[in-house]
């Protein structure tokens, strides 16, 4: 498969089919993005297909082919936080929020992260202390864990300074940490 | 090293993505002797784990798919009418350069291509004064044809006039016998 900065470029000549080629290379990715930034999957399958549609609009005015990936993150992001505007997550945790005071409750409080896999229940859990993040904090965790990039890419995607960037990622760890304990995750 | 100043470097030391910071010792040694800042890496380091519980899946449904269908199903209409028509014209252009020449005989069409005009030998031209007899001849017929169409509609026109004086004759004869008959 060719690469994504040639298939932009070929795109960019003229070739039509190259854009598939940019789909197919890139959906994934984006689909799984926007899925754990609004944690629902139509909405980020509606997702995937408004940024293509706004890269199929606006890519002629891409200089750099090469800052494609950055581009393409930024898109999704923006289109993650158009729909949480819009439309507020079902998805809330159950119980107290991350902020509020109470008993922990006791779900899988005896089961370790090792054994619980990738089942439904931690499934759950995971968007439920995801969802309690502030937009910032749950980006940098999304973009750094899931789709793995280096400090330095997350602050180019981010568009703030390195430092900006690390600290957005260790709060958006402690929250997370902590929302998980509030879910009853033992440590 | 303080516990609050620490904090500031946990991403580096979690990632661990090289050119972190240069304290880097420091935090170690502080960590060796600190255990409530041991305890913290280690959640935080088993918070990673916990997320990458998290795995991926594909999409519900595929937008490359759906686009590549979409193309496909162009191809199939317009497209194949437009290469057919390219095709065509590529045909005719090879046609002309190779100076084809289609001929129909007893044996059927005949089909011969030179890619350069061949020359053609003086035999097959026809002289100036062959061309002005060609011409007079083809006058003269053309003219001769003309004199004899003519000649055939004023015969006819003359039979036609002599039929009608007859015809009157016929009428008019009765009539003047009647007459006089009366007076």
């Amino acid at each position: 498969m060719i690469e994504t900065k040639e298939a932009v470029q070929r795109f960019l000549e003229g070739d039509e089919e190259a854009f598939s080629r940019i789909v197919l290379r890139w959906e994934r990715k984006i689909y799984n993005l926007a899925w754990r930034m609004v944690g629902n999957r139509e909405d980020a399958q509606d997702i995937v297909q408004e940024t293509f549609l706004s890269v199929f609009r606006s890519i002629r005015g891409l200089r750099d082919p090469g800052s494609f990936s950055t581009w393409v993150y930024q898109i999704t992001l923006n289109h993650c936080r158009a729909r949480r505007r819009s439309r507020d997550s079902a998805i809330s945790l159950s119980g107290p929020g991350p902020d509020e005071p109470g008993d922990p409750k006791p779900l899988l409080a005896m089961i370790p992260a090792e054994i619980c896999g990738d089942s439904l229940e931690t499934l759950d859990i995971l968007q439920k202390a995801l969802a309690g993040l502030s937009e910032d904090h749950r980006s940098a965790i999304v973009l750094k864990e899931y789709v793995g990039l280096s400090l330095e890419e997350l602050a180019g995607v981010m568009e703030c300074p390195l430092s900006t960037a690390k600290s957005r990622l260790y709060h958006g760890l402690r929250g997370v940490q902590r929302n998980l304990k509030r879910l009853g995750v033992k440590f | 090293m303080r516990c609050d100043e620490i904090h500031e470097h946990w991403v580096d030391l979690i990632y661990d993505e090289g050119g972190t910071a240069p304290a880097n010792d420091e935090i170690r040694d502080h960590l060796r002797t600190c255990p409530a800042c041991r305890d913290e890496l280690e959640e935080l380091t088993r918070t990673r784990k916990y997320l990458q519980a998290w795995k991926d899946e594909s999409p519900l449904r595929s937008v490359a798919v759906a686009r590549q269908e979409s193309l496909l199903r162009r191809k199939s209409g317009w497209r194949y009418v437009r290469y057919g028509a390219v095709a065509a014209m590529a045909l005719i252009c090879f046609l002309a350069l190779a100076n084809t020449e289609i001929r129909l005989n007893e044996s059927g069409f005949s089909f011969t291509t030179s890619l350069f005009s061949r020359n053609a030998r003086e035999s097959e031209y026809y002289t100036k004064g062959e061309i002005r007899e060609l011409m007079k001849r083809a006058l003269d017929d053309s003219e001769s044809r003309v004199n004899e169409s003519n000649y055939l509609m004023m015969q006819k026109m003359l039979d036609t006039v002599e039929q009608e004086r007859w015809m009157d004759l016929r009428f008019v004869r009765p009539q003047r016998s009647q007459n006089n008959n009366r007076n």
